[in-house]
């Protein structure tokens, strides 16, 4: 179900190459998310430090070192609408959208969840699908989400291993998965009600040391996860 | 430092003094492109490099402060390069472009030379 969405984030190929004449902290700067940083010396005296941006091997754009610390650091100001970006830009934000992360312990996985939620919340519409792995890991979280429906217009779909049987709360949709790969993803994933500036996702995945994944804004790959989720539903429940 | 397999230190004294001096015409229409002048400098750090890497750091050195160069903008430079600025060079006998490898490798060039194309990017520093 999310393994393919998972795989597809993992292994894009998309590689960043610093030009300068002096040392840089851009891979320590660029060290959670999902990018390789390499460095390339530049003669003395040529030009300013640059970020080159490559994807599948080949040159996608090219930026100043200064030009690029206004993307990265706030107030972050970003040029243009979506499609009017070169591909340098594109893949540059995409990469800036999608945080990665290892081992993670379930109380950082739930405080990331917690964001998530309180971006639903703050937006008080739309869809918000979320799934702890097994419904069991829900009954915890029971009264935070009766809140959330409460208080909002969201419709709420949560999905997990059904090991529990939930108590009908309106607004909250269940989906019990019998797909064995339900029980190894914790995700949560909104649309953002209409707004591609709030969509949201995080997908975790379970490890014998934690939990690896990523955390993404990106609009596309948010909407990928809502269907996949969507779709396991339908064969799932 | 410069030795060439199987060359004599006398083929070495020919190819420099193939090379533009001063009072060369060639040395002047090579120096006339700022696109031209940012090759040797770096090829004078660098000796050999790869066409792909020259056009990058061109391309790179072209940076305004706040936009990002395009597929499109490396495409126009790859194009100057191969069929304007390094057939010049070429000619004035200050590179040899390998086509197979796609690599340019400096020649020796005397001293002189060497200080002018250094002095005359160094001076563009100050507008940057």
């Amino acid at each position: 179900m999310l393994d393919a969405v998972f795989e597809q984030v993992r292994k894009r190929e998309r590689h960043l190459r610093v030009y300068s004449d002096s040392e840089t902290d851009l891979d320590e700067q660029f060290a959670s998310y999902n990018v390789d940083v390499a460095t390339r010396e530049l003669p003395p005296g040529g030009p300013a430090p640059f970020l080159v941006v490559e994807e599948g091997g080949e040159f996608a754009g090219a930026i100043s070192l200064s030009a690029l610390d206004g993307l990265l650091e706030p107030p972050v100001v970003r040029p243009g609408a979506g499609d009017e970006l070169s591909a340098g830009y594109r893949i540059l934000f995409e990469v800036l959208d999608e945080t990665i992360f290892r081992a993670m312990n379930r109380r950082q996985l739930l405080a990331v969840s917690r964001e998530i939620e309180d971006r639903a919340y703050r937006t008080g519409h739309g869809t918000l699908r979320v799934s702890f792995q097994t419904l069991s890991t829900f009954e915890s979280q029971l009264e935070t989400y009766r809140h959330l429906v409460g208080a909002t217009d969201l419709d709420v779909h949560v999905h997990g291993v059904a090991d529990w049987a939930p108590p009908a709360v309106s607004g909250l949709t269940y989906h019990a998965g019998a797909d064995d790969t339900v029980g190894r993803y914790w995700t949560l994933a909104f649309d953002g009600g209409g707004d591609e500036t709030r969509t949201c996702a995080l997908v975790a995945r379970e490890r014998p040391d934690g939990y690896d994944g990523f955390w993404t804004d990106d609009p596309e790959l948010v909407a990928e996860i809502l269907n996949r989720l969507a779709d396991a539903q339908a064969v799932g429940s | 430092m410069m030795q060439d397999d199987g060359q004599s230190s006398r083929g070495r004294r020919d190819r420099l003094e193939n090379t533009p001096r001063l009072s060369d015409d060639r040395l002047y229409q090579c120096l006339a492109s700022r696109e031209r002048r940012r090759l040797l400098y770096v090829l004078l750090v660098e000796e050999e490099s790869t066409v792909d890497h020259l056009a990058t750091v061109l391309v790179g050195w072209e940076l305004e402060s706040s936009t990002m160069a395009t597929q499109d903008d490396r495409e126009r430079l790859l194009v100057r390069l191969v069929h304007t600025h390094l057939p010049v060079l070429e000619n004035a006998g200050f590179v040899t472009h390998d086509r197979e490898r796609d690599t340019v490798r400096l020649e020796p060039i005397a001293d002189t030379v060497r200080e002018l194309v250094s002095r005359s990017v160094e001076t563009e520093r100050p507008s940057t």
